[in-house]
């Protein structure tokens, strides 16, 4: 119905890329983690927005994603190669998100328990790495190294430099949003948004539903981790609070903001809304999450469809002159 | 079990905790044939449609459809194998479009390939063709029963399960509905097993006709021999001219 959304994505896109080319410094270095909250946001908007699944673990597959992508480098070298840590890390997204879900949805957990279930994760999550210290450095938190993209002993991307990572990070979060996308528009998309308006005509249509929300949560476990293991690389370092419940509410904000039923909004949200909250946190330290706070409720009580419910809703009016 | 026989119920009984709702109902159905489940309310007619559903599952009896015993199978299984249930409140996917509802019954047949082309013949069988692009929340509670029944034939069912279909319908639109039903059964090999309350409308149908009472067989045969028996008219049909 809505042609732009074919090609809604190349402006964000376009603009993000110009960012290391107009400026330098800390924006280029602290950028592609604002962009991996885009993608984590992503990752929640994917069944929030379409199976109106509501997780509030997306913290804790991101954080497994980062602690296992930083294990693999410290422990196992002969794995020290970047696309097979990662490869790993969404499998193990993957695997950890279905084993979850699968034992609740086969048996017919309805949405609040659901939430209460991924909370505990993120609990469970925070709590094992504060507590295997040994391996994971506890409250003081696990260092990455930096690696390089290798083939063999030759490098194909330096990543020493900020500016390679932020076009590597900015490549692979455009590869997500294709893949998220593609999922969307297709059977599993269609089937995702039968269940979020009616799973049990759905049912008696004969859709095994708690398959689908099954894969559709193990595909959103996967792309949080992958976008954990980007972060842990990128950041050089994993602390438990990424796995936390206060970071696991952050990221149900910032697609709230941004738009759950829109990935480009949710990318947009994780973006925007964490750039704000750092912004605020450094010109009002003591109010900064008040003001966040009151920006996350009018947006609530105004614009439940978030930012991109307000640009569908101008595209739709333009469309109508 | 005969050959044009689809479903066959044996003894099926429903309790729920001491209250019977349906018991010991030995029914036969055939194939391309519309039946008419009637009865005063708390007759256990939705029962018997979601123990046939596998809604409900049942405490005794058994269940055969096409020969294969189908008293474990769950909805979705039941589903595949070509039952489908229209609910007494229309049942549809309010904010999506006609078309997007239609499509998702028609991605989970075997006709998923000609999506366009089987979406399109359905909207012209439930006269939905003109409402294509309108969200279904939109439409008129009417066209909200015949989309949840072109649900049905999207996901290519046999037996139609079809509760009340012509519920808050005006007098124009419950005969369009009697001609579609009678069209499924007719030119798309369908057989349909309906709850309703409509005199009227059942006559229409030309159905063999099933009086439940109390959870009990009462009666069963043609709209004539049903309107002339005493019984019926005394618990059912009383105030019916």
């Amino acid at each position: 119905m809505f042609k732009y959304k074919k090609f809604n994505f190349i402006p964000i896109f376009v603009l993000l890329t110009f960012i290391p080319i107009i400026f330098k410094g800390y924006i280029v270095f602290i950028l592609p983690q604002y962009i991996l909250f885009g993608v984590l946001a992503m990752s929640l908007a994917f069944i929030w927005g379409n199976a109106g699944i509501l997780s509030f673990g997306q913290a804790s597959f991101f954080a497994i994603g980062g602690y296992t992508f930083g294990l693999l480098i410290k422990f196992f070298p002969v794995i020290n190669h970047f696309f097979l840590g990662s490869l790993i890390v969404i499998f193990l997204g993957f695997v950890v998100a279905v084993i979850t879900s699968y034992f609740l949805f086969s048996a017919g957990v309805k949405a609040t328990y659901f939430v209460l279930a991924t909370l505990a994760l993120s609990i469970l999550t925070e709590q094992l790495a504060v507590t295997k210290s040994t391996l994971t450095g506890g409250w003081n938190g696990l260092f990455v190294d930096r690696i390089n993209i290798k083939v063999g002993d030759f490098t194909l991307l330096d990543l020493s430099g900020d500016v390679n990572f932020f076009y590597l990070i900015l490549f692979i979060s455009l590869i997500t949003y294709l893949i998220l996308n593609y999922l969307e528009n297709n059977k599993i998309g269609k089937v995702l948004r039968g269940i979020r308006e009616n799973e049990n005509r759905m049912l008696a249509m004969g859709y095994k539903t708690s398959f689908y929300k099954t894969v559709a949560f193990g595909v959103s476990g996967s792309v949080a981790a992958l976008a954990g293991a980007l972060y842990a690389a990128h950041a050089s370092f994993i602390s438990p609070s990424i796995a936390g419940v206060l970071f696991s509410t952050e990221v149900v904000v910032w697609v709230a903001i941004g738009g759950r039923y829109s990935l480009l909004g949710a990318f947009a949200g994780g973006i925007i809304v964490s750039f704000l909250s750092n912004y605020l946190s450094t010109i009002t330290p003591q109010y900064w999450q008040l003001f966040l706070g009151i920006i996350f409720i009018v947006t609530i009580i105004f614009f439940k469809d978030g930012l991109a419910g307000i640009f569908k809703k101008r595209y739709e009016r333009n469309n109508i002159k | 079990m005969k050959e044009n026989t689809l479903l066959e119920v044996s003894n099926l009984t429903k309790n729920f905790e001491g209250f019977v709702a349906n018991e010991d109902l030995n029914l036969k159905f055939k194939k391309n044939e519309i039946s008419c489940i009637i009865g005063p309310n708390g007759a256990g007619k939705t029962t018997f449609i979601s123990l046939i559903s596998g809604h409900l599952q049942p405490t005794k009896g058994t269940i055969i459809y096409k020969n294969k015993k189908i008293n474990n199978l769950d909805v979705v299984t039941r589903a595949k194998l070509g039952i489908a249930r229209k609910f007494q409140t229309p049942s549809v996917f309010s904010n999506l479009t006609v078309l997007e509802n239609l499509e998702l019954a028609v991605l989970n047949s075997n006709k998923q390939e000609n999506l366009k082309e089987v979406s399109d013949r359905i909207l012209n069988l439930i006269q939905l063709s003109q409402e294509k692009y309108t969200l279904s929340q939109n439409l008129s509670h009417g066209q909200r029963q015949w989309l949840e029944i072109g649900l049905l034939l999207g996901i290519d069912a046999e037996l139609l399960l079809i509760d009340e279909p012509t519920s808050g319908m005006t007098d124009f639109e419950t005969a369009a509905t009697s001609r579609l039903i009678k069209d499924l059964v007719k030119n798309y090999n369908k057989t349909v097993i309906i709850i309703e309350h409509d005199i009227a409308f059942i006559k229409d149908l030309n159905s063999n006709i099933i009086v439940l009472h109390l959870g009990k067989l009462f009666a069963t045969g043609s709209y004539e021999e049903i309107t002339k028996n005493k019984n019926v008219k005394d618990i059912y049909l009383g105030n019916e001219k």
